[in-house]
């Protein structure tokens, strides 16, 4: 991230949104939002701030595991190494301005749009942990049911309980944790698809760190497949058993929670067992391996960009075989989890090969594209509007005074304004209605001949 | 596909080529059935993985639209089909062609289609008739 900023060939945004794109490859046109920070260019993150500020508010990057404040930066390595202001925590009481020696708090900054022209877009949106409904498997409702998200945040070093394992309900430390696995995935109620590449490893890894914090906590995990399928994943996944990780393939269906001891109750059935033992836990903790999602905040700036979606919600690719960076709109190309679940590895190769599209598309200076495109004839357009509305490139614009016109750059050639055009005034060249009445008459011809059969 | 793997489907198929379904249009429908075929098949790319967005659903639409129209001027729901298929099912395209094909040979010809033959075969018996009498 640090060589990132560093770079003199990048201008890095941060705290913006993208809230519109224009344009076609070569020439597009964003604009963006940049939300106020509250802190200048002379801020060096050194954190007196912190100390002072007297407006608690929950740390984001710890999943509201721990606190934090209304100051702050948002994580030890965080890019720019400046502190930021949440505006819905803070209560202006101006201690940070008062202690800070480099006089970087500005209460006063607006957030600010500006445009900025580019010739091609790399969707890097990333993804969200998809977050259990109320009460499903205990979530929300038992205290000591968390997601690994979370179970990460506690884990970590630098987390809000420095690494140590404690129990949400009682603080104390745990003696047996389980690993549900597939939580909203695979799932025909919830999402079909499996978070394959990632959410098996990432239980793997915790559990295997759990265990080695204190290899007395019996660790089990109960799942439906174990997908290590990459290089050193089955390695990893033989030593986390050797180190004493217990496996139940058993889908779990309900949890229940001991009022007084806030031990969590689940009943397992080891299918792997001869006589597929049914038996019910208790366990101190519980983890839920939640689906990787794609990110929350994508839908609102794909109601301007309008990409294509895969039936997952993820982005979708131009081929799914053969080409998985392009997407059907040339110039914009997809790189990691907003394309599908994928871990580190994978999104970087990804995110290599979409700067490579970008930098030949780039380099050639000139973009050629074909010429099935459609064509308005605005004699017989009645405005009535029924092209504009159906294009999925949004590639038409109806006035009064032209009828349709045709964004020839914007235009694929899909057709679709021609099928639904009730004037026929508007075709697509080399595949004009009047081709198609000949075609199929000459088709027919013989059909209605004397004893006509084709 | 079907052409690379040989395989064999009926020659009473014809296709007629569109770059996306979404192009195909109630009156192309209609004006085969008008000309006399017997039978319509749209083929298209699978739900979720149209070329151009989502070009298919609207062509699986036109089929219900046009089942009905069929339904109410007196012709079968089932001389028109969609299949969603990928270039790499060929085998599963011909399996597909071939009952088309066994079901509209079942049906027979459509009515319209009976109607056209029967007032091209009137007007031929007309005109031979009245090429005879002209000979007298």
């Amino acid at each position: 991230m640090l060589e990132t900023q560093r770079n003199k060939n990048i201008e890095l945004f941060t705290l913006s949104e993208v809230i519109d794109v224009k344009g076609y490859v070569g020439n597009f046109e964003v604009e963006i939002l940049q939300h106020a920070r509250y802190t200048n260019d002379d801020c060096n993150g050194c954190g007196s701030c912190f100390e002072v500020c007297p407006a608690k508010a929950p740390s984001g990057f710890d999943v509201g595991m721990g606190p934090s404040q209304a100051i702050y930066v948002s994580f030890a390595q965080a890019v720019p190494m400046r502190a930021q202001i949440d505006m819905n925590y803070c209560i202006k009481c101006g201690n940070c301005q008062n202690v800070c020696e480099l006089h970087a708090v500005n209460f006063d900054q607006q957030d600010t749009k500006f445009k900025v022209k580019v010739g091609g877009i790399i969707m890097a949106t990333g993804w969200d942990e998809y977050e259990p409904e109320y009460g499903y498997l205990g979530y929300g409702k038992f205290e000591n049911v968390l997601t690994q998200l979370s179970l990460e945040r506690m884990l970590a070093p630098n987390g809000p309980v420095v690494g140590h394992l404690h129990r949400p309900s009682d603080g104390k430390p745990p003696e047996s944790v389980l690993f549900v696995q597939c939580v909203g995935s695979r799932d025909i109620n919830r999402n079909v698809y499996c978070s394959s590449g990632v959410c098996c490893m990432v239980s793997i890894k915790n559990a295997k760190l759990v265990k080695s914090h204190d290899p007395s906590i019996e660790v089990v995990m109960a799942y439906i497949d174990i997908r290590a399928a990459g290089k050193g994943y089955e390695e990893y996944y033989t030593a986390s058993r050797r180190e004493g990780v217990k496996y139940i393939r058993s889908k779990v269906g309900r949890i229940r929670e001991d009022p007084r001891t806030k031990n969590l109750k689940v009943v397992l059935e080891d299918t792997l067992s001869p006589e597929k033992t049914i038996r019910e836990y208790e366990f101190d903790m519980v983890v839920l391996s939640a689906a990787m999602m794609p990110s929350k905040t994508f839908d609102k700036l794909n109601e301007v960009m309008n990409l294509s979606k895969h039936p997952s919600g993820f982005l979708k690719e131009f081929h799914q075989r053969l080409n998985t960076v392009d997407t059907d709109v040339p110039g914009i190309v997809l790189a990691g989890a907003c394309h599908g679940p994928k871990a580190i590895s994978e999104s970087i190769m990804q995110a290599k090969g979409a700067a490579s599209s970008i930098g030949k598309l780039l380099s050639n200076g000139e973009y050629r594209i074909n010429l099935i495109r459609a064509i308005p004839d605005e004699k017989k357009c009645a405005r009535c509007n029924m092209c504009a509305e159906v294009c999925p490139y949004s590639a038409i614009t109806v006035t009064q005074e032209k009828g349709a016109v045709v964004d020839t750059i914007l235009c694929r050639g899909c057709g679709l304004c021609a099928s639904v055009c009730p004037s026929e005034a508007i075709t697509v060249r080399y595949y004009r209605g009047g081709q198609y009445e000949s075609q199929i008459d000459a088709i027919l011809e013989d059909a209605l001949k004397e004893g006509g059969q084709i | 596909m079907a052409g690379t793997i040989r395989a064999q489907y009926p020659a009473s198929i014809r296709p007629v080529r569109v770059m996306c379904t979404a192009r195909v249009s109630p009156d192309m429908v209609m004006r085969a059935f008008n000309k006399g075929a017997d039978g319509v098949i749209i083929g298209g790319w699978h739900i979720g993985e149209c070329d151009f967005n989502n070009g298919n659903e609207y062509a699986h639409k036109l089929v219900a639209y046009i089942q009905d129209i069929l339904e109410t001027i007196g012709l079968e729901r089932e001389r028109i089909r969609m299949i969603f298929v990928s270039a790499a099912e060929g085998e599963r395209f011909r399996q597909f062609a071939v009952e088309m094909d066994n079901t509209i040979r079942k049906l027979g010809p459509s009515k319209i289609h009976q109607f056209q033959i029967e007032s091209v075969a009137k007007a031929a018996a007309k005109a031979r008739k009245k090429a005879s009498t002209k000979k007298n």
